[in-house]
């Protein structure tokens, strides 16, 4: 546990500097926040990558995640859960989600 | 391990070694470990006892007290009414949540809630304490609130509001009506499980009709002007099934006045309605043990603090689904489990080092009109000063093309799936 907190300290460390220094904190998704946020997805979208009729969201790459979820915000893409689920995120809300679902892979087709 | 910032600021007021060591003091030398006790195990119960149990990754002792060893949810128990699923594809096992997430399911009826011990009594006699206490015990009907109706009259007019047998027991009743025949529903009046259920149920009955009885006819004797949902589904009755529905709102027959379950009557201030089949849902309230924990208000249901979902009666308590009043959250098995999920983080970071961040809400009802002809209503919601608020909503609209409809379908089934495992894992 020891060696698991220490690790832990140095990313904080590696947060704070680059959060400061080059993106301001909200270019990049914290993916603890991202799995708190992911709670309210899985209610529909499974984490093992499952799919009937509701899509995968797990393994993306984080820049299609955020466009998918950015054009269902701007209702430019059809599907009215979505579009309200989306409208209430901010930025830094879907990188987040990008950031965390890009950590889980796919166990089931 | 992910970065917290609760970590970072105890590391950076007490140092990372001594902080490190005393956070994990009480695991590694306590007999006892903080114990959360979650009274029902439905969507929102099971929900909560899953989520505590993962996230807190053995830090936490969960004890889930459910009567039932297999449970039926309330979802999709109106598509197998009208044949689209089986009896076993809505019936679930508590199986994994002991054996993935180390919960002690104890399959026993919570008799009592002693909130100065802060221990649940069981119906076998035995005691369970608790530091946090989760209370998801759904509805009771309250059958007196239409005179004539009982468990008994449930018999020959089942309520099926709780699911399972209730259910099999009223798709026995519509499929032998009498050809031509007369079914009339008495769905309850507001705040009730469900708001588009009674309506969904109208609409697989008819399908039911449609196949096997086609000259039969339903009335729907409504103790309420409008109802969830209204416009889709009678722009759906009309499509489908022309002139077979017949809802008629108190404006119209005056209130319901009674039933009688043995000459199979329904009486209002206009008439008597004779009926070969029926359904009546009395009005309905939390379920039994809030009451007897002290937790429910006057209306009968349990008031929250709706950045956690604590009791505002009694803070080592968080009561969430049908039993709470959520204010615009409806009561439903979605609305549970979003529930379920904040009041879980609100418990972890209670007794354990985890982070809490601010509530987040959801919810969407699918209903099923007809076979491929599925609709829905959703919104999210945040935490307002006194009470859930919503921040966005949505419904389906009439006119849909037949292509939306089946996807919103689709998407239901996958929704069922999808929920279902986050359940019960």
């Amino acid at each position: 546990m020891i060696e698991t907190r220490c690790i832990s300290l140095a990313g904080v460390a590696i947060y704070l500097f680059l959060g400061t220094h080059a993106w301001a904190g909200d270019n990049e998704g914290d993916v603890a926040f991202g799995e708190y946020l992911s709670s309210q997805c899985v209610t529909c979208h499974q984490l093992s990558g499952a799919s009937n009729g509701i899509p995968p969201i797990v393994g993306w790459d984080t820049t299609s995640f955020y466009q998918v979820m950015d054009t269902y915000r701007q209702k430019a893409r059809e599907n009215k859960a979505m579009q309200t689920i989306a409208a209430g995120l901010s930025d830094h809300d879907i990188k987040s989600l990008a950031a965390y679902f890009a950590t889980i892979e796919t166990t089931e087709n | 391990m992910s970065i917290n910032r609760r970590h970072f600021n105890a590391i950076a007021g007490a140092g990372a070694l001594t902080w490190g060591l005393s956070a994990n003091a009480p695991a590694l030398f306590s007999a006892g470990k903080p114990r959360v006790v979650v009274i029902g195990g439905g969507a929102g119960g099971a929900t909560a006892a899953r989520y505590i149990a993962k996230d807190s990754k053995g830090a936490l002792d969960v004890v889930l007290i459910e009567p039932n060893r297999k449970y039926y949810t309330c979802f999709f128990s109106n598509l197998y009414l009208g044949g689209f699923r089986d009896y076993e594809s809505i019936g679930h096992t508590y199986e994994q949540l002991a054996t993935a997430h180390g919960i002690n399911v104890v399959h026993d009826w919570a008799e009592a809630v002693d909130r100065d011990k802060k221990q649940v009594r069981l119906a076998s006699g035995a005691n369970v304490a608790y530091d946090r206490l989760v209370v998801a015990p759904g509805i009771d009907l309250k059958y007196d609130s239409v005179p004539g109706y009982s468990v008994a009259a449930s018999q020959n007019m089942p309520h099926a509001w709780k699911s399972g047998t209730e259910v099999a027991l009223l798709k026995h009743q519509v499929e032998n009506m009498k050809q031509g025949g007369t079914f009339v529903m008495v769905p309850p009046p507001n705040p009730y499980r469900c708001p588009p259920g009674p309506y969904e149920r109208i609409s697989m009955i008819a399908h039911v009709f449609k196949q096997k009885n086609p000259n039969a006819k339903i009335v729907v004797l409504d103790p309420k002007p409008k109802f969830s949902k209204q416009g889709l589904f009678q722009e759906g009755w009309e499509r489908h099934y022309g002139g077979m529905i017949e809802w008629i709102s108190p404006d119209i027959h005056g209130g319901i006045k009674g039933v009688d379950a043995d000459a199979m009557t329904v009486t209002t201030d206009f008439d008597t309605f004779k009926a070969d089949a029926a359904s009546v849902i009395p009005a309905q309230s939390a379920g039994a043990i809030a009451a007897k924990a002290g937790l429910t208000n006057d209306s009968g249901w349990c008031p929250i603090n709706p950045a956690t979902m604590q009791s505002t009666i009694d803070k080592n308590i968080h009561v969430i689904g049908d039993a709470s009043i959520a204010s615009a959250m409806p009561k439903s098995g979605f609305s549970a489990n979003s529930q379920a999920k904040s009041a879980a983080m609100a418990v972890r970071a209670a007794l354990t080092d985890a982070q809490a961040f601010p509530a987040r809400y959801a919810n969407t009802c699918w209903s099923l009109i007809a076979t491929n002809d599925g609709v829905k209503v959703g919104a999210t919601y945040k935490a307002g000063e006194a009470k859930i608020e919503p921040t966005n909503k949505f419904i389906s609209k009439t006119g849909e093309s037949d292509d939306l409809r089946m996807q919103t379908y689709e998407e239901s089934v996958g929704w069922y799936d999808g929920i279902s495992k986050d359940i019960f894992g």
